[in-house]
């Protein structure tokens, strides 16, 4: 009657939609299938990769595995180009565009949601992309995997195999190699009292640089107890949280009550991970240096200060 | 047949990775353990625990120009006494 | 009266943020009022404090905000309390000096061990002579010790190393054992931040002087140029990263391309280091950051032209 909800009312804003729609929608459409291209190429190239470097990482040739790593360096690099383009493209077709468009046409109401439309549909295709580029960033790092008990055992085998085979240089007398050492020490001849120096061979040497690794290995297990009950007290406040919420604008008494049961009990249970966190913690550095001090008997003394010194970095 | 590109892509960064120089890193450098034992360069008498590793007990010639302290396995009883 | 105004100022420590900063600075360029003075802050060289109140002051200031706030907020793990400390360490460090977060940040680097208990590089660390963590292996202190890394690190022969000391391969064996030890050790990072010190020094040992250097003579000449040309240092640093990316021996390639070996390099790094923390200006920073990343981005074209391009190359939008 009075013409105020007339669509064609004269008040209206003008949509300038028609000037604009089909640049955001060819752009959007080119941006999809270059995300695309892009992923099958960061797909292929893991695929490809993986097998290779698994293989050069646990190559069982005498080597410090520097192929491995300069290979992994250079596969790395291409994904991070692949990434690099994907955020450029990002950047200049999809967000320099938005902004342009604003910017000289000033779109409201429908025409406005269209806009955003378009910004937010291809954030969410580059969101996908970043998600599929991870999945593949990972799947590279996880071949940087070595099992150290097979360097240990190479070092452990190798000295049971040498530990009777040496003679003093001097007068012929067998000279038994009491133990596993990691660098050159001077042992007395028992027969002629000359002093030999023990050169330990180049793997034997490379014990007392991946001990920690190897001991952390061993203690694998208390780690993983350690990270999951650290984890927890995140997760029980994110669930905490949306249900804190909703007490707000709860007014049927019932359900507030059950509300509030369910956080006090999600808030017992963050409790008890903040307390047992710490001594999750210890127990796996507990474990962890006691592997370590298996490993190098000789580091027995420093190592325990080490131990102290983490153990006293925890906040109870 | 068509060429699978990313897997020469591949094949070509691995040769590139094992063709290369390591900074640092002698070919030769893996070592298999050894003894030995070395007289002294200037007399060419023996060496025993109880002379000390600093000097020669024949002739003072200096094999090392230290003082040893109590290091890892070698202590400052290892000092020559002259 | 003076620090009872900048005292009153910090009232509100229930919303623990920076208060405006009261400076000292009157209008500099009010011609009109005769009686306004310009008055640059002045801070004391070592501890970088104003000199225009007691550090004691200072120090009950900051103490009575994070008190009175760990208290209200029931603050008890220490980690927390620390934070609590440097945020209002920074807000009273601020209002009462006038000056921006860089000059917070100079502060805070040069105190690293009071404020955090840590050391930092760039404050010209002295030792201490009490610590046994600091005590002679074998005769070489920690001096030695960084010198000899450095000069392994670049190449020259062992031996000629080890006589230089008067040392041997198995007396060296045990430093290198020890020395390491003695830094994991440490809780306060200090021998850590000692041995990089030493390390940039390295070339200026005495018992390196008689040592040959491997270096050639375009090594010698590029060695120098880095350690005084900052744009070369930052375009070499990036020119490593891009042959890192592209699956190249970096430092190999450093020593092929210019002559100069990997712990020469990192001596020079730490130098610069040390005098970006003591001068930290983080527009400075940035436009190293970014010459850095220019270089790098042009490398890497080289490195993929030589290469036969990018995976990628062929997809466009």
């Amino acid at each position: 009657m009075f013409g105020i909800f007339n669509k064609n009312n004269t008040n209206a804003p003008i949509s300038n939609a028609s000037e604009w729609m089909p640049q955001i929608q060819e752009n959007q459409q080119r941006f999809f299938v270059f995300l695309d291209k892009l992923e099958f190429k960061i797909q292929e190239l893991t695929a490809a990769a993986v097998p290779e470097l698994s293989q050069m990482r646990n190559s069982t040739e005498e080597s410090f595995k520097m192929d491995f790593h300069r290979m992994k360096s250079g596969i790395d690099g291409q994904l991070e180009n692949i990434r690099k383009r994907a955020y450029e493209v990002h950047d200049e077709k999809v967000l320099d565009l938005f902004n342009e468009i604003k910017a000289a046409y000033a779109p409201q109401g429908s025409d406005q949601s269209l806009l955003n439309q378009f910004r937010t549909d291809c954030r969410s295709r580059y969101n996908l992309f970043e998600e599929r580029f991870q999945n593949c960033k990972a799947a590279i790092d996880a071949t940087d995997f070595e099992d150290y008990e097979i360097a240990y055992q190479k070092i452990v085998t190798e000295y049971a195999t040498i530990k009777d085979k040496f003679q003093c240089k001097q007068c012929g007398s067998p000279i038994a190699i009491e133990k596993l050492f990691f660098i050159n020490v001077h042992l007395n001849c028992d027969a002629c009292q000359t002093q030999n120096t023990f050169e330990p061979s180049t793997q034997a040497r490379m014990l007392q640089h991946f001990a920690q690794d190897l001991a952390h290995q061993r203690a694998a297990d208390w780690y993983s107890r350690f990270q999951k009950e650290y984890d927890k007290e995140r997760f029980y406040y994110h669930e905490m949280h949306p249900l804190k919420l909703s007490l707000n604008f709860e007014k049927e008494a019932s359900i507030k009550a059950a509300t509030e049961a369910k956080i006090a009990d999600l808030e017992a249970k963050r409790q008890e991970a903040i307390r047992n966190a710490p001594q999750f913690k210890k127990d796996y550095l507990h474990k962890k240096f006691a592997e370590w001090k298996n490993i190098t008997p000789d580091l027995a003394n420093h190592l325990e200060i080490r131990l102290q010194n983490e153990l006293n970095a925890i906040e109870d | 047949m068509e060429t699978n590109k990313p897997l020469s892509f591949v094949e070509k960064m691995k040769l590139k990775a094992q063709n290369q120089k390591s900074y640092g890193i002698d070919s030769e450098v893996f070592k298999e353990a050894k003894l030995d034992a070395i007289a002294c360069p200037n007399c060419g008498a023996g060496r025993a625990k109880q002379d000390g590793l600093t000097n020669c007990a024949y002739c003072g010639h200096e094999f090392l120009a230290v003082t040893l302290t109590n290091g890892f396995f070698i202590t400052d009883q290892d000092n020559s006494n002259s | 009266m003076f620090k009872k105004l900048f005292g009153s100022v910090m009232g509100n420590e229930a919303e623990n943020q920076a208060q405006n900063t009261q400076n000292q600075h009157v209008d500099a360029n009010d011609n009109e009022n005769d009686e306004e003075v310009y008055l640059e802050t002045e801070y004391d060289p070592e501890t970088l404090h104003g000199t225009h109140y007691d550090v004691d002051d200072f120090e009950e200031e900051v103490a009575r905000l994070s008190e009175a706030w760990i208290e209200q907020e029931d603050i008890t793990s220490q980690s927390e309390i620390n934070n609590v400390y440097h945020n209002y360490r920074r807000d009273v460090y601020m209002a009462w000096n006038g000056c921006d977060t860089d000059q917070f940040i100079r502060f805070d680097n040069r105190n690293s061990l009071t404020h955090h208990g840590v050391a930092q590089m760039g404050n010209n660390m002295q030792e201490d002579e009490n610590n046994p963590l600091l005590a002679p292996v074998h005769g070489l202190n920690l001096r030695d010790y960084a010198a000899i890394c450095a000069k392994l690190g670049s190449g020259v022969a062992e031996n000629d190393i080890y006589n230089a000391f008067g040392i041997d391969a198995t007396i060296w064996g045990e430093i290198n054992t020890v020395w390491p030890a003695r830094m994991a050790e440490d809780t306060t990072f200090s021998i850590a931040v000692l041995f990089g010190q030493y390390f940039a020094e390295a070339d200026q040992h005495p018992k390196l002087q008689g040592v040959k250097s491997n270096l050639s003579e375009e090594g010698e000449a590029n060695l120098e140029r880095l350690k005084n040309d900052v744009h070369f240092y930052y375009e070499l640093t990036g020119a490593r990263q891009a042959a890192y990316e592209y699956g190249l021996d970096g430092a190999q390639w450093i020593l092929e391309n210019f002559g100069i070996g990997l712990g020469d390099f990192q001596g020079v790094a730490m130098k610069y280091m040390e005098i970006q923390n003591q001068n930290f200006d983080s527009n400075y920073v940035r436009d190293c950051m970014a010459y850095q990343d220019q270089k790098q981005a042009e490398y890497a074209e080289k490195f993929a032209a030589e290469q036969g391009g990018n995976i990628a190359d062929d997809v466009e939008f």
